[in-house]
């Protein structure tokens, strides 16, 4: 049975070869335990069972080193979302400067918030795979910090006076026609809380 | 148990750290010494075992060798640093101090 448990940890870090430390030190203690219960007085099949379930969740482990990538590529992530929301609230820039020309201002306008959605998009997308797992990873930390709930508050903050300000901004200048921006301000505002939730981890 | 394991698991730091403030020790060791101590109540699962090692040693509260074990696998030992050791006062007078608040918060029925 002893074979058996040598063999079965060397099949746990079969795709993993960087982790040899990691796997020489489960093996010795873990060998260590089942000897200990054999001279205790337990059945080698019993020892092997009891060794391999006390090694529990141990592919968390393994693939640690996966995890750390993901932290890795949160920082592009952050700086493409800076940049988009930049693109956003810079596109109102082309409207202003351009105040006399009435179809190259809105036109450079589109154009930005076009390359702001674009980012955003291709970052969802791009970033997808790690997303599911960085974020249950940050979101259980979060929750654990009570984090959450704050999160949750500020963001539901930024839609209540988003959706004031638009109003507020509509009836007073009666700039209908742009004042929709302001939503996306927020959306990308709301994008901002988690980016920064995110990274404070 | 599984509730009274859910309180504790927020000091698995502390009490590795307090076995190592003692000797230096391994994985399997260590984990024995808090089942014993505990009167068989309480025991580490391997997997938080490790991720608690590395989070130390990160921290630069411990740090290893490997052993000179002539037969068989070579065993990873850790030591304390001196930083660890001020760690495991700071947990300890902490652990004191959130013992005897809780302690006079709890109403017990009489």
């Amino acid at each position: 049975m002893r074979e058996q448990l040598i063999k079965y940890i060397e099949f746990l870090f079969k795709d993993t070869p960087e982790k040899e430390d990691l796997k020489n030190e489960i093996m010795s203690n873990t060998l260590d335990k089942f000897d200990d219960l054999v001279s205790g007085g337990m059945s080698e099949d019993n020892a092997f069972n009891c060794s391999v379930s006390g090694l529990g969740d141990i592919s968390s482990l393994i693939s640690h080193g996966k995890s750390e990538k993901v932290y890795a590529g949160q920082k592009p992530r952050a700086f493409m979302l800076a940049l988009a929301v930049a693109l956003y609230i810079l596109s109102l820039l082309p409207v202003i400067i351009f105040d006399d020309n009435e179809r190259l201002g809105p036109s450079l306008m589109f154009v930005m918030i076009a390359v702001a959605t674009a980012i955003i998009i291709y970052r969802a997308a791009a970033f997808k795979k790690y997303d599911a797992k960085a974020d249950a990873e940050i979101e259980t930390k979060a929750e654990e910090n009570g984090k959450n709930t704050v999160k949750n508050s500020i963001k539901s903050a930024i839609w209540a006076l988003c959706i004031v300000a638009y109003f507020v901004v509509s009836f007073s200048t009666n700039a209908w026609y742009v004042t929709w921006v302001i939503f996306i301000i927020g959306a990308a505002l709301s994008n901002i809380v988690n980016a920064a939730f995110s990274l404070r981890k | 148990m599984s509730i009274a394991a859910d309180l504790i698991r927020g000091h698995t730091d502390a009490v590795i750290l307090s076995v190592l403030m003692r000797r230096d020790s391994y994985g399997y060791d260590i984990n024995k010494t808090i089942l014993l101590s505990s009167g068989g109540a309480y025991e580490l699962k391997e997997a938080t075992l490790y991720t608690a090692f590395k989070r130390l040693e990160d921290a630069g509260a411990v740090s290893s060798y490997w052993g000179d074990e002539n037969t068989g696998a070579r065993r990873k030992y850790y030591t304390i640093t001196d930083k660890g050791k001020e760690m495991y006062r700071q947990l300890y007078s902490d652990w004191e101090n959130a013992k005897c608040i809780i302690d006079s918060l709890m109403y017990k029925e009489k």
